[in-house]
């Protein structure tokens, strides 16, 4: 299970639930198993893993939104005991920030950073062209600094 | 230069992008302007603590709860995340198909008992034939790979040799298997794997092959399997 790993924490930074991250989790591997006579030899292993774990995000992120009117918010708001293990305020500040930008934004983001891909990778997983990836990572980046600096975390 | 390009010098740098030349103007630029100091500053920190955020441990029940729902893996396969809960999991324990398929060849190959070679002879065959083989001549994983075909079916023959260690996906009529992290015995030396394909190659097929060291993708190799018993 040695993707186990990133592609739970691409959901996990995608959708700020663990269960949600791990049912996309799960789905990703079994649609990756489903289709993997599809599988394009020209696409990284990887990329074409991330593409469905950000797919199925999207899809949990669409979904969440009728319930999120209901419940008030969707996401872990409270820290549980792995959370409190997770991360300490600066961890905090950066999911809320995350979680204040568009998924199409964050996708990005989640990608460069948590994923750890190159911009041919992530336009791979993303389906657009390095040139449209690399400025919506620049406006991300940005959003996150001002949301980051109003905050007073950084 | 415009704040344009002050901006995109400063997540060139975050993204470790940069050349000598565009190193020397953003150290210029960080000299003369202390707002481009202070940007470059804060994005440097968001990035650090972002790369930071993509470490969190999954919970251990992820595998489990993959594995265990293994056998009620429905014929329908096709439902989609929207659907209910108990859908996601069914859903869920297919690719788990994947997992403990990869597992057995892994512990077939790989685990305690008696050596691979010893194994795939019981399995395999006592007397193989060898209906097709290629060369690796090329690129950090060299040696052979073969396909071998007795009673018992199908079976795929690996003499590599490689500096790291080597992944090997191996796929065919939709069916796919994974080991992971074949080495070398000793610098230079040749690592033996046979890995029994059941269910391949009655119809004849393509067995693909594919190497992997670390995430990259170091080489591909494609044997045919004829019509055969």
């Amino acid at each position: 299970m040695r993707y186990q790993k990133p592609v739970f924490n691409v959901a996990l930074r995608m959708l700020r639930n663990r269960q949600d991250a791990m049912d996309v989790a799960q789905t990703t591997f079994l649609k990756a198993f489903e289709h993997l006579g599809d599988f394009d030899p020209a696409f990284r292993f990887y990329s074409w893993l991330y593409r469905i774990a950000i797919n199925e995000s999207l899809n949990a992120l669409a979904l969440r939104k009728p319930r999120a009117e209901l419940d008030g918010n969707a996401a872990d708001e409270t820290p549980g005991p792995d959370r409190a293990a997770e991360g300490d305020q600066a961890l905090r500040a950066i999911e809320d920030a995350l979680m204040h930008i568009s998924p199409e934004l964050r996708a990005v983001v989640v990608l460069r950073h948590i994923a750890q891909q190159s911009y041919q990778d992530m336009a791979q997983a993303l389906d657009l062209p390095e040139k449209t990836v690399k400025s919506r990572l620049h406006s991300a980046r940005e959003r996150l600094r001002e949301h980051l600096l109003r905050c007073g975390a950084i | 230069m415009t704040e344009e390009e002050r901006i995109a010098l400063i997540h060139a740098e975050l993204d470790g992008e940069l050349d000598g030349g565009q190193r020397a103007d953003l150290a210029r630029l960080l000299l003369a302007e202390p707002q481009t100091r202070v940007l470059r500053d804060q994005l440097q920190a968001l990035g650090s603590r972002l790369d930071a955020a993509g470490q969190v441990e999954p919970p251990p029940q992820l595998k489990d709860s993959i594995l265990k729902r293994l056998p009620q893996v429905p014929a329908q396969t096709q439902a989609t995340y929207p659907k209910a809960s108990l859908s996601r999991w069914r859903l869920a324990a297919l690719i788990a198909g994947l997992v403990t398929a990869g597992s057995i060849v892994y512990e077939t190959v790989q685990g305690p008992g008696p050596g691979s070679r010893d194994t795939a002879g019981t399995m395999v065959a006592e007397a193989p034939v060898t209906v097709d083989s290629v060369a690796l001549d090329s690129g950090p994983v060299t040696g052979r790979a073969s396909l071998y075909r007795d009673r018992a079916g199908l079976a795929v023959g690996l003499e590599l040799s490689a500096a790291e260690p080597v992944d090997v996906l191996i796929s065919s009529g939709g069916h796919s298997f994974q080991i992971n992290g074949l080495a070398s015995p000793s610098p230079g030396g040749i690592m033996h794997r046979t890995v029994p394909l059941p269910g391949v190659g009655g119809q004849g097929q393509e067995v693909e092959l594919e190497f992997h060291i670390g995430e990259r993708t170091v080489g591909r190799a494609s044997l045919h399997a004829p019509p055969g018993p």
